[in-house]
């Protein structure tokens, strides 16, 4: 990662308290590396971006997470997206996971410049009412962004053991040479990618009718489709699938979700299911 | 005379509303709604001119980079202690308000702390060092 930041809303707290930051904004080429990545081609030649340090060496080593799933949980959220040469657009300079929050740059306080420095004095003080905040998930799944990105990869990388845990040995070999097709069967289907040891598409999810395997109206279908005679083998299978839950009955099911609708959320990241906040796990909204 | 009261409590009612949302404008805490925030906080207290927090920071030990740290936190913070990452496990943690890990140097070659997974201290990290411990604990602010 570069010495910025992209500009971005700025309304996030730790812009504001205790000190107010007022990063001064520059105009950068965009990175060619941007426009390898899906989304990349439609971005303007410039950006906006503002220093957070003068780095005067390399050995710094900042370092950028990459934007896929980042925030596909309630315990996460991106802080500040890194200007950088190696990953996609969006990818996370500034972050939070849980009680860790990582300040992707690495330059010591007296080389970052006077808004970086308040921003880090910012986030010291934000993380601090993190304490005994765990994060909900860790990582048991790559998201489904990956299948997109590494599709467009299947020519490029010639060891041929790399996309083993990628593709599917048919879809490997039907796209060998076609790495706009394989792009083009993962966005068709971007719904409804799956990992089983490799990106899969759930063809349940679809045959039951439904338009995605990871939003909470999906879940409340599968659960009404329990009482349908026709449908409830596979509705039970694949609710059994994307939870942690393994209820015997209709109702149980019901109870379940009725009781944790408003905490349910579905991550990737966290191995393709859906979880449920634990009470009292998100902060007030209010100081 | 009614009417010259009713008009002289509305004056001063108005009066009351412009006053405190003028007020308000000033304040540079509330100049932005913090809105993209999931979880807003309260400013931390400040004593002569320093956040009343404690911070335990944990990098290379005699380095200039930890001097740079802790230079620059001292003078913002009420209490700093720095300690060796090598041998930081998390119990050092304990009494401090915020954790830094940070090393120097080359990150892919800085120790790898031995954490436990129970530990849920608030802790910063930082640059590729940070970002290989979070990839220790399977973070999303990992490396890659």
């Amino acid at each position: 990662m570069g010495d910025a930041a992209h500009v971005g809303s700025h309304k996030h707290v730790v812009f504001s308290k205790p000190f107010t930051i007022t990063p001064v904004v520059e105009e950068w080429d965009t990175p060619g590396n941007y426009r390898r990545f899906p989304g990349g081609k439609e971005l303007p030649d410039k950006m906006k971006v503002w220093k957070v340090q003068n780095s005067e060496k390399k050995t710094y080593g900042g370092v950028v997470a990459r934007s896929y799933g980042f925030t596909d949980s309630p315990d996460a959220e991106a802080i500040a997206l890194g200007f950088n040469r190696g990953k996609e657009y969006g990818a996370v300079g500034i972050g939070r996971h849980g009680n860790f929050l990582q300040w992707g740059y690495s330059a010591p306080p007296s080389k970052m410049t006077e808004p970086g420095q308040k921003l880090f004095l910012n986030c010291i003080c934000y993380i601090k009412q993190f304490d005994g905040k765990a994060p909900l998930v860790t990582r048991t799944g790559y998201p489904r962004e990956n299948a997109v990105r590494l599709a467009a990869l299947i020519t490029k990388i010639k060891d041929r053991n790399f996309f083993d845990g990628t593709f599917a040995a048919d879809l490997k070999e039907k796209y060998k040479d076609n790495p706009d097709g394989l792009v083009k069967y993962y966005t068709e289907n971007f719904e409804f990618i799956y990992r089983d040891r490799t990106f899969v598409i759930d063809e349940d999810i679809k045959s039951l009718g439904l338009s995605s395997n990871r939003t909470l109206e999906t879940l409340e279908k599968l659960v009404q489709m329990l009482g349908d005679r026709k449908k409830s083998k596979t509705a039970r299978k694949l609710l059994v699938k994307y939870t942690n839950e393994s209820f015997r009955s209709p109702k149980q099911w019901q109870d379940w979700f009725d009781k944790n609708k408003d905490r349910i959320f579905f991550s990737d990241f966290g191995g393709y299911k859906f979880f449920v906040t634990p009470e009292g796990y998100t902060l007030s909204k209010e100081p | 005379m009614t009417k010259s009261f009713h008009l002289l409590v509305s004056l001063c009612i108005l009066g009351s509303i412009i006053f405190f949302c003028g007020c308000k404008k000033q304040s540079p805490q509330l100049a932005e709604e913090p809105s993209v925030a999931k979880t807003p906080t309260a400013a931390p207290s400040v004593s002569d001119g320093k956040i009343e927090m404690s911070l335990y920071y944990a990098g290379h030990p005699g380095s200039e980079r930890e001097k740079d740290f802790a230079d620059f936190l001292i003078k913002h913070f009420t209490k700093i202690e720095t300690g060796d990452l090598a041998a930081f496990d998390g119990s050092q943690s304990n009494g401090f308000d915020v954790t830094i890990l940070d090393y120097d140097g080359d990150g892919f070659e800085s120790p790898r702390p031995n954490i436990p997974h129970t530990f849920t201290k608030p802790v910063v990290t930082m640059g590729v060092t940070g970002a290989f411990i979070s990839g220790q604990r399977n973070l999303k602010t990992n490396y890659l």
